[in-house]
């Protein structure tokens, strides 16, 4: 453990972990996108969680800062909101913000940066950007909706976790960038009938199961078949994989649920376009303000 | 005992480099050195070679044709150097097949040297003014680059018997902290772009801990219009040989990787070839020269991607990874291939070792600049009359870079600005050219070294078309990894398209400004932190040319095509001519009432070929820009 003193607080930290980590496990929200806990070499893709350190020329992102004893840290300066913001902005020029028909609406950790950083859901400053990809699914019964994933990269990383290989990876490149699913379709109803970590893990409901939204979507064949294939005992281990896939049928009913459940609010929309310049740094920026 | 015994060894394999390269000759029998490095093949020297080897055939003469690489002088290739006993070395310069074959029949049979088609002497002498007495070739210091084009790259025996090697052996025969000591004291700095120190890097990898160090060689060189590193491989692969196991000794690794792009398929070919003969002779492998010094050479071919140049990207498809950037720290030396200490040095840094242990820190000190000693390697493209190789010490100006190395800028046309570093480099104006080539001024006119692409611009360019474009490679070639470049370079492409289109808003130029700042802040690796240089760079020279798209509409350079037109003069048009007409793809000059010619705008796509049409007598089709400058002339009713 290490002192360190951010915006002014003396916290203690873990020295192994990130900075962003130790600021988190003391109660201070750094915004952050492809950071996850467990991640022993955290991509540092998303450019959300800008701090400035004294001795610092520049704000660094705190998820590959190591914590040395005595750092000063600030997490809201002006650059680092200018910064994030900028970031936050360009996410969502190319993001199709539809809240109102996503399962994420009210939980989405897009809605909750834009009120905390004070900008529009449909950022002005930006002409929308369309994707190459909309969707497309090689997946079984996975889909991925392109035009919503902000390529965070948890879905990769929940997937390596769970299944050692991961059956999800990025694709293409530059702005084509896509997460998409691969390997056999018999591998993919094995491993991910079972597991479906990386829709838990998705923070914008980027992946669905295909029947999530419309049940009307898997035609009946379709159905028949998925049952069919379970009852089939897989070679060598069939017993166990016949009760983890019954389990998992379970969970598959279970999510469904949520995201029904979900979808059918619809009213944070409304609340995110209307929250003004003002008000969002009034719930955000009072570090700002203390500063100018 | 053992450096005798690797001297001893080392001067066979000179002597019998030697005795070979004379037997080759034969007794002083003429000898045709043909330039053929990518750049010379592609002008057609293949052809060249083979109407050399018809012609003499036909007349029974015994010559040798030595293919050799680039001299630099791309402007004249294909170049051939003909060593006829009795003359000076001639080159001579764009030869066709039918010089070739006038050169057997007048020169090598007859003893006639066809002035007319001679560039000069490799050697001062009474008959033929020298090469040298060019600005081209005496405002240049040749280094890296001295063997290039006089040497056979296909065998070693060229690079051994002018002293190949001999590098090694002096650093075998001090021990590894000597040879970083040396390399810190010339104080060369890599020429990959960032001009880190490169003893300072050498230093940190031979104390980081780790059982297999690894040295790279980045010949990724992905830079539009770069092909310095390609040319040095093809030219004198040896020497960046050479230079890796200098390398290798010096930090401790026994593994060498050459990283080439797979477009380089001569470059691949010949590193293959020079890494096989090397380890024949001894100088690669296992106990070199006898020593216990030992050092594998691979090469490895670049998947395609720009971004894989960049050291962290290199090395994840080293590992067959996606070629993503990581973020740094951890440094390749601290933390590289395979989690080992990793050097990563490029063509030029690694090929520049050999001749700073050979001649000493001092004479290498002596050359450039103080804080960016040494040459520095160009490839000059653009509106200038000499394009090509140039190295040249550091500390040059770039008007005498421009102005006296390369000719300045053809017909006549005024200099405008010059890009420097390739795409990731920045766009200098006029008052710029007193600016001396070194990393440090460079950077602080908001340039940079980069990688050693120059792009001559003249009044004929539109500054933010060429921005434009260069965004344009950068947007495509971001990995996609981090927002502020995957996303960001797209909207500043955007921008800039829109402009060039004529569709310029009042907001762009904030935008661009404001955001090519944060996407250099935001980004995490090169690409994105310097792929706004040139629309900065271009905002501050150039902020009257954007103003002139955006506000008036009307692009100074008359190159944006939605902010041009072509009229017929109708003073000027020469009644009852219709030279133009034909000319025109899609029909759009048609006569007018008093039989003059007239275009018809709203078909016309502005392709220009009237102008060319327009006999130089009347020279009456003009462009202008804003458009509405075009006078609207009716087409007569009655066609
Ligand atoms: C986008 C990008 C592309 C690069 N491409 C090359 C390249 O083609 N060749 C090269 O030597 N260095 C390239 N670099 C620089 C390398 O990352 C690295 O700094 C260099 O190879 C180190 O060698 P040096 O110390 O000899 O300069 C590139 C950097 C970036 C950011
Ligand atoms: S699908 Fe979801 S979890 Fe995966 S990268 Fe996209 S936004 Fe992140
Ligand atoms: S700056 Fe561009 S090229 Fe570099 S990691 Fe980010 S997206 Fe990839
Ligand atoms: S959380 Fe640090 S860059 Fe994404």
């Amino acid at each position: 453990m290490v002192r360190i003193f951010v915006d002014d607080k003396e916290i203690f930290v873990d020295e192994k972990k990130s900075l962003l980590q130790g600021c988190l496990d003391n109660d201070i929200y750094i915004p952050n996108l492809c950071f996850l806990e467990d991640m022993d070499d955290p991509p540092g893709s998303c450019r959300m969680c800008f701090v400035e350190i004294e001795g610092m020329s520049q704000p660094v992102i705190s998820c590959k800062i190591e914590p040395k004893a005595d750092m000063v840290v600030r997490t809201a300066t002006e650059e680092v909101i200018r910064l994030q913001r900028t970031s936050l902005r360009l996410l969502l020029s190319i993001h199709e913000a539809k809240c109102k028909a996503c399962p994420s609406n009210k939980k989405c950790v897009l809605q909750q940066l834009v009120r905390r950083l004070g900008v529009r859901i449909r950022p002005r400053r930006y002409d929308h950007l369309t994707r190459s990809v909309v969707e497309d699914s090689p997946h079984p019964f996975l889909k991925i909706v392109h035009s919503r994933c902000i390529l965070c990269g948890r879905c990769i990383h929940e997937c390596r976790k769970q299944n050692g290989n991961a059956l999800l990876t990025f694709a293409r490149r530059g702005i084509d960038t896509i997460v998409t699913t691969y390997g056999e379709e018999e591998e993919m109803w094995l491993t991910c009938d079972p597991c479906l970590a990386c829709i838990e893990a998705c923070p914008v409901s980027a992946i669905l199961l295909k029947d999530a939204l419309s049940e009307e979507t898997l035609s009946e064949d379709e159905t028949v078949q998925a049952a069919e294939y379970q009852k089939q005992p897989a070679e060598g281990d069939g017993d166990v994989r016949q009760v983890e896939n019954s389990t998992a049928h379970d969970s598959k009913v279970k999510r469904h649920e949520i995201h029904r459940i979900s979808a059918e609010g619809d009213a944070i929309e409304q609340v995110a376009e209307s929250a003004s310049t003002d008000e969002a740094q009034a719930q955000c920026g009072h570090r700002m303000h203390r500063r100018r | 005992m053992t450096m005798e015994k690797a001297e001893k060894r080392y001067q066979l394999l000179i002597d019998s480099a030697r005795r070979h390269l004379s037997n080759q000759e034969n007794g002083g029998k003429p000898m045709i050195h043909i330039g053929m490095a990518t750049c010379g093949l592609a002008s057609g020297a293949a052809a060249t070679k083979a109407a050399f080897e018809e012609a003499l055939s036909e007349i029974d003469l015994d010559v040798g044709i030595i293919p050799v690489g680039c001299l630099g002088h791309c402007y004249a290739e294909p170049l051939v150097v003909i060593h006829n006993p009795g003359f000076p070395p001639i080159c001579y310069h764009n030869v066709t097949t039918g010089k070739a074959k006038a050169l057997v029949r007048a020169f090598l049979k007859e003893g006639d040297p066809l002035f007319e088609y001679v560039l000069g002497a490799m050697e001062e002498n009474d008959l033929i003014p020298s090469v040298m007495d060019f600005p081209r070739f005496n405002l240049e210091k040749r280094v890296v680059m001295e063997k290039c084009g006089l040497i056979n790259p296909e065998e070693i025996d060229g690079y051994l018997a002018g002293g190949g090697y001999s590098g090694l052996l002096k650093a075998l025969k001090s021990s590894p902290d000597a040879v970083i000591e040396e390399i810190t004291e010339s104080g060369l700095r890599g020429r990959g772009g960032a001009g880190f120190p490169t003893g300072r890097k050498w230093r940190i990898a031979r104390d980081a801990l780790g059982s297999h160090k690894v040295i790279i060689c980045n010949a990724d060189e992905g830079d539009p219009g770069a092909y310095m590193d390609r040319t040095l491989i093809e030219s004198n692969p040896h020497q960046l040989l050479e230079g890796m196991a200098i390398a290798a000794h010096a930090v401790g690794a026994e593994e060498g990787i050459v990283y080439v792009r797979a477009e380089y398929p001569l470059a691949v070919t010949r590193m293959e070839n020079a890494i096989r003969q090397a380890t024949a002779s001894g100088l690669l492998g296992k106990g070199i020269l006898g020593t216990s010094f030992n050092f594998e050479c691979t090469i490895f071919e670049g998947s395609g991607a720009f971004v894989c140049g960049e050291e962290t990207a290199l090395i994840e498809s080293l590992e067959g990874n996606r070629g993503m950037p990581r973020h740094r720290p951890p440094y390749p030396v601290q933390c590289g291939l395979w989690k080992q200490p990793t050097i990563i040095n490029n063509v030029k840094t690694l090929s520049s070792i050999p001749h700073i242990l050979n001649r000493g820190a001092q004479w290498y000190k002596n050359i450039g600049s103080e804080k960016s000693p040494g040459t520095a390697i160009f490839s000059v493209v653009g509106k200038v009359v000499h394009p090509g190789l140039v190295e040249i010490a550091m500390g040059t100006t770039l008007r005498t870079l421009i102005f006296d190395i390369c000719g300045g800028i053809p017909n006549h046309r005024r200099f405008k600005a010059v890009q420097i570093g390739g795409p990731s480099g920045g766009c200098l104006p006029e008052s710029f050219l007193d600016t001396p080539i070194d990393f440090d001024s460079l950077t602080k006119a908001g340039a940079m070294m980069g990688s050693g692409g120059i792009v001559v611009m003249d009044e004929d360019d539109c500054i933010a078309d060429v921005t434009r474009y260069f965004l344009d490679f950068t947007q495509k070639e971001s990995c996609g990894k981090c927002t502020f470049c995957r996303i960001g370079t797209l909207h500043l492409l955007n921008a800039l398209h829109r402009i060039t289109r004529g569709e310029g808003r009042e907001g762009d130029i904030e935008l661009l400004q404001v955001l090519s700042e944060e996407i250099k802040e935001g980004s995490l690796c090169g690409l994105g932190k310097t792929a706004p240089n040139p629309v900065l760079t271009t905002l501050k020279y150039f902020m009257e040319e954007y103003e002139a798209h955006i506000l008036e509409k009307r692009c100074p350079a008359m190159r944006c095509r939605a902010l041009t037109a072509f009229y017929i003069d109708l003073e000027l048009c020469a009644r009852g001519c219709d030279a133009c007409v034909g000319s025109c793809p899609v029909e759009a000059i048609f006569t007018t009432a008093n039989r003059k010619k007239a275009i018809d705008q709203e078909k016309c796509v502005k392709c220009g070929e009237c102008v060319a049409a327009c006999p130089p007598e009347y020279d009456a089709v003009k462009k202008v820009s804003p458009p509405e400058l075009a006078p609207i002339i009716e087409r007569p009713k009655e066609q």
